[in-house]
């Protein structure tokens, strides 16, 4: 019996116990946030630029780069600061954990499992938000696009998915607060930094895959230190170590911590 | 089954256990504290989820904060409530029995079984949000026992039940002991547990003060000191003969002149005297009270016991 | 058999004054979240961005009695706080300047800062205040004490106000206070009275919306987890939502500056209203606000829908919470 397969089974049983008014009212809000400001957006663009607004490559460029911003980045923190972030503090609350603690794998398989209902649940916002975004500016956006942004997202979720968990397992009292800090100092302040240290940042790693996928080449050499010159696999090597270096501390600390069960006696 | 050397457990600077050190061999096991005396730590120390600042704790002959296997073999029934709303019991149940890692098939059976014992079947499918306590206290106890551990532990399970509900957990947990299978019952009440089992861990303080069956503790109480209260009309009439034994530490009379408080060193010898004090003088005395299921009274004259004031 | 009226009674005993009743609640909110090493560290660190205007002002009032350091006085005013007229002034005039320069000193404080440290700290404290109450069923406890509904929402509202209060209010009239300190005699006052008074009217403008939107979320949840998702998503959505709809257009079509220009840059002149998306954006709005309250409102816009927005939201907020309580007594 793998640790794999019971972390399956914890994130359907997570799946099927989630779909609560509340919980399909933050998705829709996620889903909905990019797709009414986007099209709002291209409606102004249309008005200001006529029918052929994004047949300019410099403005098709600064297309992606909205949809990029708008998607992978903040639509995919918001939902992962909801459904990865307080994965442990929520058991806590609720008293529950004691109950996942003494099982023989309560405590690895739920952490996991919990990860990957953060995943399908944020990953499934920015998918469809994506494609819809995609289809409200029409056929001026190529596949490319649609495609590099849905890989993105799927990245951007995986990476940032391990780290809230870790921010999670860490600061299980003020887990949302945190990230949030986390986010706004590290992700959005240091990743552009334009020095060595914004290489340490996942937004950075993003922002670099997007130029180097989309071959925006001038964009690269204009911004260099904002979008970086490393190859897509080194990027790619990057967001990988974060992510397993992420979820190998959250489940070591995890397996060790020694959280309150709010039991009283 | 139980084996803790010299155990302490500190939250910072607070004791939570206190230098614990018991050999349980298999069997059924009452642990009696008042509220904050230390049991719950000590459960969360069976279960591994602490782990002792100072000494050694083994089930089974594991430590189970590092062999985590050992975990499939103790079921508990914790004393905080189940908080998933829209879940089943069955579902709930089939979850954490999977968590020990049996087959998906299994876990359902198991389930299901655990529920019809404890009288859940009939409600199994519902979500538990619409349950009341007692069916809450039900589920618990099922996903304590659904995997057949060896050892099942329960904190505080009678809470929320009402008559009829206790009376069957306690057939329950008459039959469990009654198969030879480990259980540890932490309870505040006395009854509770006497009903259950007859072996008792008396734990105060994060200490533990004593421990045997209930003949044994009665002992041991009925020489520590203990304070009586006699009331009638003619209680004052024994001040005399009270005044006369050395085992008595003091007396007052009170409520008008009716009661009569007594301390006393030795319990034993006074249960022995006061009848023959009444037939002689032909007393009227209506009641007498004593220490007797108050556990309050019970763990104060087991201190006075630990400090040496009993004789 | 007899029958006993055991029904509800009036309440006979004396009562504290309206005004008076939800400072219970407050006052055990306010000693509840104090205990919070989190919280006292934020309170710390709250305080230290204070320091800068400080020496902003110390070193304006010096730089009026010492011409050399004016010109760099006045390039703080050029870079950093964008306002080239300003540093003209100051290099002019800088009796003149004063009024104007401490309060753009008070409002960048307010503005950035404590702005942030407000968000953060509403996060971490009013998303249990009512969510907590509610999963736990303390609502019952203060309920069946002689207390309304409206009684109970400004108490738990002014445990935050009392918190925002100690890091915004109390060190903006420290700034000033302290500004009159480091000034070279007191013929400041007269020119700058109205300053304190302005403080108090932005923290108003700041607090009370703010604190209203936060209860509610806090009521609508029993898990505060969505309370906190939803209070910080308001302000990243509304940000992104204004920066997006205001600027990527004129990014678009190239009327942007490329790089960075020293100073700062005229939006409005380059076509861009600054107003029009205003609204969407709890932080733009409060923004706009707060300048008028200081006199500093740089747009051409009227003020008037940003504080129609934020009264509208003030109330509804304390409508939604008094209802949702309401209707969770009636349960």
């Amino acid at each position: 019996m793998t640790t794999l397969a019971l972390s399956l089974d914890v994130m359907l049983f997570e799946l099927r116990r989630s779909l609560t008014f509340g919980r399909m009212a933050a998705w829709g809000i996620l889903i909905l946030f990019p797709v009414a400001l986007f099209t709002t957006l291209n409606i102004l663009m249309r008005v200001n630029m006529g029918p052929e607004a994004y047949a300019s490559p410099d403005v098709f460029q600064a297309l992606g780069v909205t949809l990029y911003f708008l998607i992978p980045e903040v639509c995919c923190l918001l939902g992962l600061l909801l459904w990865a972030t307080p994965a442990v503090s929520t058991e806590i609350e609720g008293q529950t954990w004691v109950y996942l603690a003494l099982r023989k794998a309560g405590r690895k398989s739920v952490l996991l499992g919990k990860y990957l209902t953060s995943l399908v649940w944020t990953f499934s916002t920015a998918l469809i938000s994506i494609t819809i975004c995609c289809c409200v500016v029409g056929p001026s956006v190529s596949w490319e696009l649609a495609m590099v942004l849905w890989a993105i997202a799927a990245l951007s979720c995986i990476s940032h998915g391990a780290l809230f968990i870790l921010i999670g397992t860490l600061f299980y009292r003020r887990s949302i607060v945190t990230a949030v800090l986390y986010t706004v100092v590290v992700e959005l302040g240091i990743s552009f930094v334009p020095a060595v240290i914004n290489k340490a940042t996942i937004n950075f790693r993003l922002r670099g895959l997007m130029a180097e996928w989309m071959g925006w080449e001038n964009a690269r050499s204009q911004f260099e230190n904002v979008l970086g010159t490393d190859p897509a696999w080194q990027h790619l090597l990057a967001l990988l170590l974060i992510a397993v270096l992420c979820l190998g501390v959250s489940l070591y600390r995890v397996e060790t911590t020694e959280y309150p069960t709010q039991q009283e006696g | 089954m139980i084996q803790l050397h010299q155990t302490t457990k500190m939250y910072g600077r607070v004791v939570g256990v206190n230098d614990l050190t018991i050999n349980l061999e298999s069997g059924a096991y009452g642990l009696i504290g008042p509220n904050g005396s230390g049991k719950t730590t000590l459960i969360n120390l069976l279960i591994g989820h602490l782990r002792p600042t100072i000494g050694s704790v083994c089930v089974f002959d594991e430590n189970p904060a590092v062999n985590r296997g050992v975990l499939r073999r103790i079921g508990l029934c914790p004393a905080s409530d189940v908080l998933y709303p829209n879940v089943s019991a069955l579902e709930f149940v089939k979850y954490q029995t999977r968590l020990h890692g049996i087959s998906r098939h299994q876990c359902v059976e198991m389930a299901e079984s655990a529920l019809e014992l404890v009288g859940m079947s009939h409600a199994m499918h519902r979500p538990m949000g619409t349950y009341s306590l007692g069916m809450r206290q039900r589920t618990k106890i099922a996903q304590a026992i659904a995997h057949q551990p060896d050892l099942l532990i329960l904190d505080e399970p009678y809470n929320g039940l009402d008559p009829v509900g206790r009376a069957d957990m306690t057939r329950l947990l008459q039959s469990w002991s009654g198969d030879g299978r480990g259980l540890l019952f932490a309870s505040h009440v006395l009854q509770e547990v006497e009903s259950v089992t007859s072996s008792f861990l008396l734990i105060h303080g994060g200490r533990l003060l004593a421990s045997g069956t209930a003949s044994e503790i009665e002992s041991m109480v009925s020489r520590a000191p203990q304070e009586i209260r006699i009331i009638g009309d003619d209680s004052p009439k024994l001040i005399r003969r009270l005044a006369e034994v050395e085992w008595v530490n003091s007396f007052s009379l009170v409520d008008e002149r009716r009661e009569l408080r007594v301390s006393l060193r030795d319990p034993g010898s006074f249960y022995q005297q006061l009848p023959k004090w009444i037939s002689e003088e032909n007393l009227s005395i209506n009641e007498l009270r004593s220490a007797d299921g108050n556990l309050e009274t019970l763990f104060d004259s087991l201190l006075r016991h630990h400090r040496g004031e009993a004789l | 058999m007899p029958l006993h009226e055991l029904g509800y009674r009036t309440w006979d005993g004396h009562r504290s004054s309206p005004l008076l009743r939800p400072l219970v609640v407050a006052r055990g909110g306010i000693s509840l979240v104090l205990k919070s090493r989190w919280l006292r560290l934020g309170f710390l660190l709250a305080w230290l961005p204070v320091i800068l205007p400080t020496i902003g002002i110390f070193l304006f009032e010096y730089s009026i009695t010492n011409p050399n350091l004016s010109r760099g006085v006045s390039n703080i005013f050029r870079g950093p706080l964008q306002r080239p007229d300003l540093a003209q002034q100051v290099l002019e005039d800088p009796a003149g300047a004063r009024h104007e320069v401490w309060t753009l000193f008070i409002l960048t404080f307010f503005r950035y800062p404590q702005l942030f440290a407000m968000v953060c700290l509403i996060g971490l404290i009013a998303p249990l205040l009512v969510s907590y109450d509610l999963r736990t069923k303390a609502y019952l406890m203060y309920f069946s004490r002689p207390l309304s509904p409206t009684e109970y929402i400004i108490g738990k509202s002014a445990v935050i106000w009392f918190l925002l209060g100690m890091i915004v209010t109390v060190p903006g009239l420290a700034l000033y206070f302290v500004g009159v300190l480091l000034s070279p005699d007191f013929s400041v006052v007269p020119e700058t009275w109205d300053i304190p008074f302005r403080i108090l009217g932005a923290s108003v403008v700041l607090l009370v919306p703010t604190t209203f939107l936060a209860i509610a979320y806090s009521s609508l949840t029993s898990e505060n987890r969505y309370a906190t998702f939803a209070w910080f998503a308001t302000w990243v959505m509304g940000f992104v939502s204004y920066q997006i709809l205001t600027f990527s257009p004129a990014a678009m079509a190239d009327r942007a500056p490329r790089r960075r220009r020293r100073g700062g840059i005229d939006w409005e002149e380059m076509g861009i209203d600054l107003d029009r998306w205003r609204l969407l954006s709890p932080y733009h709005t409060l923004g706009k606000a707060e300048a008028w309250v200081f006199g500093l409102d740089p747009t051409e816009g009227s003020v008037i829908p940003a504080m129609t927005v934020l009264i509208v939201v003030s109330v509804a907020s304390f409508w939604l919470v008094r209802r949702r309580l309401i209707a969770k007594l009636k349960a």
